[in-house]
C-alpha cells in the first residue's frame, strides 16, 4: 500500500501529465514545431528555456497552486512541470517516429526543449484548470495580483497563444497580404476584444471591482498597455523563432501586428482563466 | 505539484467560507519525492541550456550544409526497380528542399533520370529515401548527386 502523500503526489503528476499533454499537443504535431527543432538559433532557444521556469515560478507565485508561504515550493513545483513536460515531449515525438536513429542530439534536444516550453505551462496549470475551481477563485481573490501581477499573466496569455503560432508560415504570409488600413483595423479589432475581456473581468467577472474605476481608465491601464505587453511578447516570439532575420523594419511591423492578434487575445483571456 | 485529491470533497462544501480551514493539506510544503522529480526536472533543463549553450559558442554556428548521397539497396518492386538512398549531411547547418538527382546511363545515352526532395536534412543527420527507375540499375550505370538546398 502506498502511503497518502505519495498517492497524492502520483495523481498530482498524473495531471501534469494530462495537462502538459493538453496545452502541448498541438504543436507536438506541428510540422514547423519540429523543424525550429533544428532551425532554432541555439542561443535563443537557451534563453527562451532560462526564461520558462521563472515564468513558471512567477506564474505559481501570482496564482498561487498552494498558498505555501516559502518561494521553494514554488520553484520545486515550477522544476516537477519542466520534468513532467520533457519526459511527456520526448515520449511523444518518439512514438511519432520523429527522435531516434538518424536524428542528431542537438536536434532532438532542440524539438524537445521547445515542446517544454507550452508543455510544462499546461502541466503547472493543469492543476487550476482541472478541478478546484471555487478553491482557485477563493485564492485569487485573497491574493489579487498587484498591476505587475495582472501585466504579467497578460503576458503570459499571449505567450501561451502566440507560441503555437509564431513560428508558422501564415503569420508572414498574412502580414504580406494586408495593406495598411487592413494592419489599422486589426490593431483595432485586437484592442476591442481585449477591451471586451477587461470589461467583464472587471465588472462582471471574478476579480472584485475597484470603486471609482471609469471605463477610460480600464482602457488605459489594461488594454492599451495590455497591447503594449502583446505586442512586445509577439516581438520576443518572432525573435526568437528567427522568423525576423533579414526582414525590413516595416515588415517587422506588419508581423508583430498580425501575432498580436492571437495574442491580445491569449493575454485577455488570461485574466478572466487564471 | 501535489494535489490531495481527498480534501476536495471537503473543500467544495466549505467553498463559501472566505478562508481556508487551518490544517489542510494544501498548506503543506514539498515532499521529498517532488524534490527528487523537480531535480530531474532541474538537471534536464540545465543539460538543454547548457548543450544550447555549448552549440552556439563551440558548435554549428557558422559553416554550410555539407550533404552527400550514397545508395543504399536496389530492390525490383514489381515491373521497376527501387534504388533505397541515404541523405547525410555531415556540415554545420541544416539543408531544407534537399533536391537528390539520379541517372541510369549506358555509355554516352542516359536512359532516364528520377529526382526526389528532401524537406530537411538537419546537421550531422541522415534521411532516408528512394528513387525509382524503369530500368534495372544493375544493368547500367548510377548515379547520384545532391543538386542543392535552400536555408531553412
Amino acid at each position: 500500500m502506498m502511503r497518502a502523500p505519495e498517492r497524492a503526489f502520483l495523481v498530482g503528476l498524473g495531471r501534469a501529465g494530462g495537462g502538459a499533454l493538453m496545452f502541448a499537443v498541438p504543436m507536438l504535431m506541428t510540422n514547423e514545431m519540429w523543424a525550429l527543432g533544428f532551425s532554432i538559433h541555439p542561443m535563443r532557444l537557451a534563453l527562451l528555456l532560462v526564461l520558462t521556469p521563472i515564468l513558471l515560478f512567477t506564474l505559481a507565485h501570482y496564482i498561487g497552486f498552494r498558498e505555501s508561504p516559502r518561494l521553494v515550493d514554488h520553484l520545486a513545483d515550477a522544476l516537477v512541470a519542466i520534468a513532467v513536460a520533457a519526459f511527456g515531449a520526448a515520449l511523444f515525438l518518439f512514438l511519432f517516429g520523429l527522435i531516434g536513429a538518424g536524428v542528431a542530439p542537438g536536434e532532438a534536444i532542440g524539438m524537445v526543449g521547445l515542446q517544454v516550453v507550452p508543455a510544462s505551462m499546461g502541466a503547472m496549470l493543469s492543476r487550476s484548470q482541472f478541478g478546484q475551481e471555487s478553491d482557485r477563485e477563493k485564492s485569487r481573490r485573497l491574493s489579487r495580483p498587484h498591476y505587475l501581477g495582472e501585466l504579467f499573466i497578460m503576458a503570459v496569455g499571449a505567450l501561451f497563444l502566440s507560441l503555437g503560432i509564431a513560428p508558422t508560415q501564415e503569420v508572414m504570409d498574412i502580414s504580406r497580404t494586408m495593406t495598411a488600413a487592413h494592419e489599422l483595423a486589426l490593431i483595432a479589432a485586437s484592442l476591442l476584444i481585449m477591451h471586451a475581456f477587461v470589461y467583464f473581468v472587471e465588472f462582471r467577472g471574478r476579480v472584485p471591482v475597484v470603486p471609482g474605476t471609469s471605463l477610460r481608465e480600464l482602457f488605459a491601464r489594461f488594454t492599451v498597455v495590455g497591447y503594449a505587453v502583446v505586442a512586445m511578447v509577439s516581438l520576443f516570439m518572432l525573435w526568437t523563432f528567427g522568423r525576423l532575420d533579414g526582414l525590413g523594419p516595416g515588415e517587422i511591423v506588419n508581423a508583430v501586428i498580425v501575432l498580436s492578434f492571437p495574442g491580445a487575445i491569449g493575454a485577455a483571456a488570461a485574466r478572466l482563466v487564471l | 505539484m501535489t494535489t490531495p485529491r481527498k480534501t476536495t470533497a471537503n473543500r467544495r462544501k466549505k467553498a463559501p467560507a472566505p478562508d481556508r480551514a487551518p490544517g489542510e493539506a494544501k498548506e503543506r510544503g514539498t515532499s521529498t519525492w517532488e524534490w527528487a522529480v523537480a531535480a530531474v526536472g532541474g538537471v534536464i533543463l540545465s543539460g538543454m541550456v547548457g548543450y544550447l549553450v555549448w552549440d552556439a559558442i563551440a558548435g554549428s554556428a557558422g559553416g554550410p550544409p555539407d550533404i552527400t548521397v550514397a545508395p543504399a539497396a536496389t530492390i525490383a518492386a514489381g515491373d521497376r526497380y527501387l534504388v533505397e538512398i541515404v541523405v547525410a549531411n555531415r556540415g554545420q547547418a541544416t539543408g531544407a528542399d534537399v533536391r537528390v538527382r539520379g541517372a541510369l546511363t549506358d555509355g554516352d545515352q542516359t536512359l532516364e533520370e528520377s529526382t526526389v526532395t528532401f524537406d530537411f536534412v538537419p546537421e550531422q543527420s541522415t534521411r532516408r529515401g528512394g528513387l525509382y527507375f524503369a530500368h534495372d540499375p544493375q544493368s547500367a550505370r548510377l548515379s547520384l548527386r545532391v543538386e542543392g538546398y535552400v536555408e531553412p
